[in-house]
Order: structure tokens, then sequence, then C-alpha cells
């Protein structure tokens, strides 16, 4: 019985230390963004109660305004955002979204947890390989992990991939399905079960619509052109090219 | 005589390459203080009031660390300058040596600078690229978030964001800066210790590098840098061809009106150039046609044809400027075509040349002329029979060229390589006379006005007939050469040797020599030789007219002549240097020899009859911004020691360059040659007085010698003498400031050569230079500018000729329209005065008469001076309107005022079409 209560004194007292010490831990790690949004177009809104943000963003004063842990970015029926997570993994956000950030980010090295709480709408992302680092999308039903691909969610519990590879699990049973190029997975309303298949070419593209309004930067590409000018001087001049980018 | 001729002939060049100047056109340029390796510089020369309708061709030569030969590429004409797009792809020069040359299409050339330029080229150092290299800052790591390196984004999505991640223990105390294009924009980042973002307000199109740096109190360091572009929205749209499928290319319609000297000229031009990929497949294509082609010039149109596929196959047809070697043929225009494969890993490398290095132009006769040789009033005692032609009526054979080169081995370890190159005259390509019956088997009729018995003398002597100024000759030249390269301790030492045999025959047109022409000319070939020498006619005609006979003809006891084949040394050439490349310290020995028959028909640029060695050390300090240059030369002509006397000329230069990246600092460059020149002779003459000596006409001694048992005095007509020194200083300084809301380039250059004759009273030179250039960018305008002067003074000979030239000019251009209209103009003015004294001969003070001994005469420079002055006003205008990012619509406009030549203004007014796809 003693030994019992000693375990049970030292578990409260490691509460209360908790309790005071992870709200520094917290505050330090909020000092850093864990990710950013890069573009958007209106409206998109950022809240996070517990510190009492409230932000619409505006075209002129926003750009490049900073998620931190714990923030919502909401899209109305109009508005698109790109997110840009610290390891550079990008989050594409539909209209009519509801996402809830949270993660840490270290200050000496690159290690990161980032899961993005996919309430309402549809996102697809282009994330960094990841090493050790998580990188999760949950929804009310499905958990996604993913280690470095181009996917998308939908808050319903739909992933789909269209390169790499992918882990949906449903939330209630624990059941655990590997996507890869070209995969669905579909977790039903009670999280119990996963259903998944391949796509075809053309429903991957169907569901890669809607995104091109956030496409990320033009690619540079250079092309070496050589040519004879009109003196029949070899000449060899270099155009950057500016394409969109596959992400 | 040998003295006389000498002289004769340099006074001959020196008005040569005087003449120059008081021609309308002089050329400016302003040298930059260095050159950059690997970098595209541009030199830039002006003439003013020049047109394109006044020039056939425009050429820069170049070379490094003081070569033999000249490289060669041609220029292009544009906006009223010629632009030379230069690249030093050479890793191990230390120098760049050039001059410019213009030829017009009267046949004169120009040349920058204007005194002896191959002998005294523009000499530029060449620095390493000036890409500031930071240290970088160790413990910090960072992800960037935006924009991501190498992209492109629209204006107003420009978010520059990176994430940091460091332990902040381990930073000694700083802050981190925020960098674009150079401009700190820190104070209005949003900063904070693992995260700095920017958002720009208004960054122009193009491309931009952002920079991360870390400063502490002593060091700056970088974290790091990258690029991206700002793009148009529709940019990317129009451009999005990926790895360029589609063609792009350029289609520009010229038409120019223009009055010259009073003569009317309208001339069309059209150029076009479409190029792309596909994959590792490259091609281009390029033409230039213009109505001022003529079959009495060399092609004015051009065209060519380039395909590639990667590294391993490239193919040139048209108008092709190859490249084998130094001694055979670099960059000289050829019409024809040049491939190069390079196989298994650069291991096995081939190339072949084929083409016309000149085309044919036709003679053109005007007339047989019969002229009468008589003795007294009247009394004719023959008639000489003379073909003259028409004014620039002589023409050239077409001159075809085949060569190739195979190189085994890859050239960073180990190279052999073999080339061979082959010009060869066509002789049937052009109507030549060479004696009477040419002219009387041809359809041309210029021996109408020959009376009866001149036909009579003619048909039977047809030899008798004279062409005026010669016939032209058909050559034959072959240049056959081995190369080694080797490399060491990563290429850092290099071996590279060349070895290269030449033969020219001057006049092909008998065919290899045979027993019967030998025996002609007085000597024996046998049977076996003949034979011989008509095997390797297809490779070289070998016959009397070889610029250097392999016979020695010799005369027995008999009396009887023969001819016995021998080997020439003098028509090799060699070329051996090791190198030591480190990177602060870059040292090269070079030995090199060339023959003075050594003959290449594709580079006329090659310095002949010279032998020794160059020592070179380059080091470099303060991480490539100061670099000293130490040299020292040794040279000696008459290798085949077939002269009176051999010429050693030494040569000492030092240079120190100073060249900081930041551009708030001045960039320097002084250089200081001084070279000798001394054959050995002593200046004497023993019938003029002290002072007279130094200009005598012949160099004499007398010397006692044994004739018939009793000591004579006899007097010797010795080689002339040569003794002369020259100093050489160039300066230069280039400073960027910022004034008036503009960023101002501005460059002095200074330079003066001095050479004092020491044995020859009329052999000094003096030539001092100086320009001054200014370029501003304005900020808030959309103005640049640029204003100039250049100065030159040259005083020739002692007094011979005395050249002064004042140049200024200034010009601009206004952007409006967001940038679719572009207004240009530019006003320059220079003014030339010249005078000139001849040089007489003298044996008296005190009369022009000479007496009969050639032996006490001396130059003397003529009391009368012939004087030039004049200025040139050229004021030129023009616009560029671009309709859209295809068609684009440009005028130009000129007016030339040549004051003091009694001449009309001379006018250009020129429109032309620009479509680009």
């Amino acid at each position: 019985m003693s030994i019992i209560k000693k375990k049970l004194y030292a578990f409260i007292v490691l509460l209360v230390v908790a309790g005071f010490a992870l709200p520094e831990i917290a505050r330090a790690q909020s000092e850093r963004p864990i990710a950013i949004v890069k573009r958007f177009k209106p409206d998109v809104t950022l809240q996070n109660l517990e510190v009492d943000k409230y932000i619409e963003l505006n075209l002129e004063e926003n750009k490049g305004e900073r998620l931190f842990d714990g923030d919502s970015l909401t899209t109305n029926e109009e508005g698109f955002a790109l997110v840009v997570f610290m390891d550079a993994s990008v989050a594409k956000v539909k209209p009519s979204s509801l996402l809830i950030l949270n993660g840490s980010v270290a200050t000496a090295s690159k290690a990161m947890n980032t899961r993005i709480n996919l309430k309402n709408g549809e996102i697809f992302l282009n994330v960094e390989p990841q090493g050790g680092n998580d990188f999760e999308v949950a929804t009310s039903r499905s958990l996604a992990s993913v280690q470095g691909t181009d996917f998308g969610s939908r808050f319903d519990g739909f992933v789909w991939v269209e390169e790499g590879q992918v882990d949906v699990m449903a939330l209630n049973s624990g059941e655990t399905v590997s996507l890869f190029d070209q995969m669905f997975a579909q977790v039903d309303e009670q999280g119990n079960s996963v259903e998944s298949g391949t796509l075809t070419s053309e429903e991957l593209s169907d569901l890669g619509e809607g995104y091109d309004e956030m496409e990320n930067d033009l690619v540079q590409k250079e092309i070496i052109l050589r040519f004879r000018d009109q003196n029949g001087q070899l000449r060899e001049v270099r155009i950057d090219v500016f394409e969109e980018s596959d992400n | 005589m040998i003295g006389v001729v000498k002289k004769g002939l340099m006074l001959l060049l020196f008005l040569t390459v005087s003449g120059d100047v008081w021609a309308q056109f002089t050329i400016q340029h302003q040298a930059p203080v260095a050159v950059e390796r690997n970098v595209q510089n541009m030199l830039e020369f002006r003439v003013p009031g020049i047109s394109e309708a006044d020039f056939q061709r425009a050429n820069l030569f170049y070379r490094y660390d003081g070569d033999f030969g000249y490289q060669q590429q041609e220029v292009e004409y544009r906006n009223g300058v010629f632009q030379a797009l230069f690249t030093v792809r050479n890793s191990n020069a230390s120098s760049l040596e050039y001059y410019f040359e213009l030829t017009l299409n009267s046949g004169e050339q120009l040349y920058y600078p204007n005194n002896l330029p191959s002998e005294n080229p523009v000499e530029v150092e060449v620095v390493e690229s000036l890409e500031e290299q930071k240290p970088k800052l160790e413990g910090v790591d960072y992800t960037i978030l935006s924009p991501r390196p190498g992209n492109g984004v629209t204006r107003d999505d420009v978010v520059i964001a990176i994430a940091l991640f460091y332990e902040k223990s381990d930073l000694e105390p700083g802050e981190f800066q925020l960098l674009i294009d150079g401009q700190d924009v820190t104070s209005e980042a949003d900063t904070s210790a693992y995260y700095i973002s920017y958002v720009p307000d208004d960054l122009s199109p193009g491309p931009h590098t952002i920079s991360l740096e870390y400063k502490t109190e002593d060091q700056s360091y970088s974290v790091t840098d990258w690029r991206f572009a700002v793009v148009a929205p529709g940019q990317a749209s129009f451009r999005g061809f990926g790895p360029s499928r589609v063609p792009q290319g350029q289609v520009e319609l010229t038409a120019r009106n223009q009055v010259i000297a009073g003569d009317i000229n309208n001339a069309y031009t059209g150029r076009t150039s479409i190029s792309g990929a596909y994959g590792k497949f490259r091609y281009s294509v390029n033409g230039y046609l213009t109505s001022q082609e003529s079959v009495r010039l060399q092609p004015q149109n051009r065209y060519g044809i380039d395909l590639a596929y990667g590294d391993w196959w490239d193919f040139e047809a048209g108008h092709v400027y190859p490249v084998l070697s130094q001694f055979t043929i670099s960059g000289r225009r050829v019409h024809g075509l040049n491939t190069s494969l390079h196989l298994l890993n650069d291991k096995l490398n081939l190339q072949f040349i084929y083409g016309e290095l000149d085309r044919e132009i036709t003679n053109q006769y005007d007339s047989l002329v019969v002229e009468e040789v008589t003795i007294g009033a009247d009394s004719v005692v023959d008639r000489n029979y003379l073909l003259t032609y028409q004014d620039g009526g002589r023409g050239t054979f077409q001159r075809r060229v085949v060569g190739g080169r195979i190189g085994i081995g890859n050239e960073e370890k180990f190279q052999l390589g073999f080339h061979l190159l082959k010009a060869h005259d066509d002789t049937t390509s052009i109507f030549n006379v060479r004696d009477y019956m040419d002219l009387v088997n041809s359809n041309v009729l210029l021996n109408s006005n020959l009376d009866q018995p001149a036909r009579d003398t003619l048909l039977a002597n047809p030899d008798r007939l004279d062409v005026r100024g010669g016939n032209i000759k058909p050559r034959d030249n072959l240049v056959a050469g081995t190369d080694l390269k080797l490399g060491f301790n990563n290429n850092r030492i290099r071996f590279e040797s060349e070895a290269v045999i030449s033969a020219l025959n001057n006049n092909i047109y008998d065919g290899p020599l045979t027993v019967e022409r030998a025996e002609e000319l007085g000597f024996d070939v046998d049977q076996g030789m003949a034979d011989l020498l008509e095997q390797l006619s297809w490779l070289i005609i070998v016959n009397e007219n070889m610029n250097t006979l392999p016979f020695r003809i010799s005369e027995d006891e008999n009396g009887d002549i023969s001819g016995d084949a021998f080997f020439p040394t003098s028509i090799l050439a060699g070329n051996s240097e090791l190198s030591f490349r480190y990177p602060n310290n870059n040292f090269r020995a070079q030995y090199r020899w060339i023959g003075p028959g050594f003959n290449s028909l594709a580079n006329s640029t090659i310095r002949k009859d010279v032998a020794g060695f160059t020592l070179t050390d380059r080091m470099n300090f303060l991480a490539n911004r100061l670099y000293l240059t130490l040299g020292y030369e040794n040279l000696n002509d008459n290798v085949s020691g077939t002269r009176d006397a051999t010429t050693n000329t030494i040569t000492y230069r030092t240079n120190v360059s100073w060249y900081p990246v930041d551009r708030k600092l001045p960039r320097v460059s002084a250089g200081v040659r001084y070279r000798t020149r001394d054959n050995g002779i002593e200046r004497q003459n023993f019938l003029l007085p002290d002072d007279l000596v130094k200009a005598a006409v012949q160099n004499i001694r007398q010397e006692t010698r044994t004739i018939n048992g009793q000591d004579t005095l006899i007097t010797l007509v010795t080689p002339t003498p040569r003794s002369n020194y020259t100093v050489n200083i160039n300066t230069s300084v280039t400073q960027q400031f910022n004034w008036m809301n503009a960023r101002n380039d501005v460059s002095l250059s200074f330079s003066n050569l001095k050479t004092t004759d020491e044995v020859f009273a009329y052999g000094d030179v003096l030539s001092t230079s100086f320009s001054l250039s200014l370029n501003s960018r304005f900020s808030e305008l959309p103005l640049e500018t640029q204003f100039g002067i250049t100065t030159n003074s040259t005083e020739a000979g002692t007094g011979q000729n005395d050249i002064n030239i004042f140049g200024i000019y200034t010009s601009g251009n206004y952007r409006l329209m967001e940038d679719n209209l572009i207004l240009n103009g530019r006003l320059a003015i220079t003014q030339n005065k010249t005078a000139s004294r001849m040089i007489e001969i003298r044996d008296d003070p005190n009369s022009e008469v000479l007496n009969d001994n050639p032996r006490d005469n001396y130059f003397v420079l003529s009391d009368e001076v012939t004087k030039n002055t004049y200025s040139t006003f050229v004021l030129q205008a023009g616009a560029r309107y671009n309709f859209n990012e295809y068609h684009a619509l440009v005028f130009d406009a000129n007016l030339t005022n040549v004051s003091g030549q009694n001449r009309a203004n001379d006018r250009i007014v020129q429109l032309r079409y620009v479509f680009s796809f």
C-alpha cells in the first residue's frame, strides 16, 4: 500500500511540476512559428483562443503571416491558403476548410513534429522527407502519417496519394493501411475500418483540381541556347524560363 | 644598301600604320581595368561617324601572356558600337592582350591601338571571378521557406522567409543580416532568433539574390545565399516550353538610307537566328543577308547551322570559326564545316574541318597597253606589253582548307594529339592571265587595240606580256603537328607541348617538280625523287616555288649543279610550357621556337623567326583581391642563323591589380613594361661627323686586311645596328559611387609608351593616351547616361609625325511607357591634328644635291611641315518601340559633319523591325 501511495505522490508531484513546467516549455516553443502562410486568397482567418488571437489575413499586411502551435486556419468559400512548414513542407488549403496546427520545432536542430487537425474541408500536401520527425494529418476518423510524399486529405477521412507513401489509420479500430502512388483510402464514419484502392489517372487529376489556385513558386529552368549570331560567332545564351512547379 | 632598304621599309610601314589617323574615322576604346575569368566581358570600340556600309569586317585579335600568335573573333556592330563579347576561358592566363582591326570597304585597315597594334596591344590583367567568398558560419542550420532557390514568383507574391536552427551558446555575439542584391534590408525585416522574414514592397522584375549573413564585431559570415526571380504573371505561360522543344528565335529586317560624301546609298539587311533543344540535342540556325553583298569582296552574307548532342558531338556548317591549334587555325572564318566528336569519356577526341578559307574573286582587267621603250628623244628600241587591272580589280583564288585532329586521352591527365591542316588554292577557280596565250584563248577582248606586229610579237613570245602589279599566284600550304598534354596533382601541374612543321608553296601552277623542270632550272633531280614529289602532290605540291626549298643546290668538281634533298629546320615551330597552378600562385615557364620559314595561311598573326623563354609568376593576395605579376622574357631572332645579326629582346614586366569585390572601393591596375632590343652592332660611320652618325643611311666601318700580301684598309657595310629600349606604363582606375540619385561608374585610363632609339636619330616614339568614361544609372528616373573623353598624342620618328586626337562624347537612353519606348541619343566630337615632316637624304648640309658616294648619306628631317586639322561631329538619335513581347520597331538617325575637309554632311537613316519568338 505504501508503495502505491509513494507512486501516487510521485505522480502527483510530477503532474504539479509538469503543470508549472509545461506551459513554460510550450511558451518557449511558441516563440518560433511552426509554419507561415506564404500565400493566400481572402478570406482566410487565423485564430488561437488560448492567446486571444484572431486575424483576418490582409493581402497588404499579412503576407508571410506566422502560424504557431495551436493556431487554427479557416478559409471561407472563396479562400485559399498555401502554408509552408519549417521543414519547407507545403500544405495547400482549399476553400471552406478549417485546420488546427499543432507541433513543435526545436531550436538547435531541425527536429520537429507537426500535426494538422483537419476539421473541415480539404488539403493537399507536399511533405519533405521527414527523417526522424513526425508529420501527421488527423481527421475525426483518420490519422495519416507521412514520410515525404504528395498527398491529399479530406476532413471526411478520405486520403489519396499522388506520390510516395502514407500510412492511414482508422482512429477507433487502429486498422492501418499503407498507401502508395495513385492509391486512396476512405475511413468510415465511425473510424473503424479503412477501405483502400487505386485511382485512375483521371481520378487523380480530378482530385488535384482546384489546387492550381495556390500554386507554389514558378520553377526556374535554365535553357542553354547555342547559336551563331549574324557574324557567325558561336554564342551561348542562358535563358531562365519559369514554369509552374509540379508541387 | 640593306640599311637603306630597311629604313625605307620602316618609313613605309610607319606611314601605313599611322595613315588611319588621317582618315575620317578614329577608334575610341576604354580598356577595362581587368577582365574576369570565365565571365562574359564586353569590349566596346566606338568609331564616330561609321556605318555598316563603310566596313567589310571587324576583328578582335587577342592572345594570352605574350603568345606569339593571336586568336581572332569577329566583332559585332550594334547600335553604333563595335561590341566584342569576350570570355577568358584560359584557366591559366594572367594577362590578356588584344587589338582591334577594322577593315573598311576601301580595303584600308584601322587599328586600336593605332601604333603597331600587334606589337603594342592593349594589355589587361585577368582576374578571378569576383564572387565574394565570405567565410561560412559554422553551427547554423537553416531551411529556406520562401521563395525556393531558383524559382520565380510574381511581384505580389514575394515573401522571403528562412528558418534557422542553432545553439545560441555556440555563436559568438552578433546579429543576422538579410540582404537583397547586396542591399541590407535587416531593419525592415521581421527577425526573431530562429526565423527571419521580409516582404519587399516593390521588387523589380528579374533575377535577385538573397543573402543571409551573420555579422560579429570583427567578421561577417555567410549563412546562405540564393537566387530567385520576380517574373510577370504572363511570363511563365509564354515561356512554358519546358526544356526548349519549341525553338526561340529572332528575325530582323533593316532598311537604311545614307548619304556618304554626297553619294546616296540604300541598303537592306535581314538577320535571323533560331535555336532550341530537344533533350540533349541542341540546334541553332542563323543567317544574315545584306544588299551590300558583292562578288568583289569576301562574303558579307553569312549563315550557319550548329547541331550538338550532349558533350559528345558538335557539328557546325556554313560560316564557321574553327580552332585547331595556335599554330594552324585559331578562329579564322571558314565557309564549310567544323565537326568534333568526344567519345569514351573524352578519351578519344576527333575534329574535322573542311571548307573555303577565301572565296574566288574574279580578276577584272582594264586594258592591254603598249609602252614604248625609247632612247633619246624618239628612238624606239623596244616595247613593253602591259595588262592592267581595273581599280580594285585584282582577284583572289578560291582557297580551300581541310584539316583535322585526333586526340587520345583526357587532356587533364594525358593526351596525345596529332593535327594537320592543308590550305590549297584552286587554280581553276578564276581567270588569271599569266601570259599572252591565256588572253588569246579566253573570250576577254583586251587585245583588240594591238596592231598586228604587236600581236605577232606576243604570239611568238607570250611571256612578254606582263601584268602590272604582277599576276596573282596560287599557293599551297600544309601544317602538321603533334601535341602532348600532361596534368599532375589534380591538374595543378601541367605540361603542354606542341610541335609543328609547315610547307608553303608560293606558286603551284606548274605542279610538282619534274626532271625536265629541274633541268631547265639548271640542276639534276633523279626520276625517283620526281616520282616521290608526284606522289606527295595530293598533300603538298613541291616545286621550285617553295617558300623554303628542301633542296640544297650544290656544284661538283665538274661544275655540274645538282639538288640534294635536306630537311630545313626553319619550317618548324614549337611551344613547350610547364605551369604550376596553385590558388595563390601561378607560375609558368615557356620555351618557344618558331622558324622563319614557318607559315600557316589560316593564321597570319603568328610571329616568325623568334625563339626564347618566358617566365611569368602571378601571385594572388587577400582572397583574389590583389594580384602581383612578374614577368621576364628573353627572345632572339635569326633562329636559323641566316641573318647577319641577331637581335636579342629582353622584357621585364610587372603589374599590380587591386580588384576588391566591394564596388565602393576603387579597382586599380598599374603595370610597367621595360623592353630592350639590341643586335650588338655598333653604330659607326667614319665619313660623318659624330653628331650625324646616328642619322647615317649606311653603317660602315674600316678594317685592315691583307690583300696580295699588303695591308689594305677596306670599307665594309655592316648590318643595320639596332639598340633601343621601351618603357610602357599603363594605369587604370574604376570607381563606383552614388551621386545625384544615380549609381555612377567612372573609369580612368592612362597609357604611356616611350621608345628611345640609341642608334638611330629618328627612331624614337612617344605615345600617350588618356581616357575617361562616366556611366550613370539613375534610380528615380528611367535614364542611363554615358559621358567620355579620350585623348591620344603620338610623336613618332622623332618628329616625323605628330598626331593629336581629342574626343568627347555624351549619350543617354530614356525609357518610357513601361519600358516599351526607349529613346536614345549620342553626340560625339573628335578633333584631329596631324603634323608630318618628310625624311630626306643628304650628304651635305648646304646642298640638296647628292654626290655619288652613298656611304656618306644621312637622314634629315624636312623643314616643310604638312599640317592637317579637322573635326568630326556625329549626332545620333534613335528610338525603339516594343509593340509587345514579339514585335518591335527601331529607328536610328545619324548625322556626321567633318569640318576642315570641305565635304558635305553624311547622314544615315535606318529603320529596323524586330520579331522575336
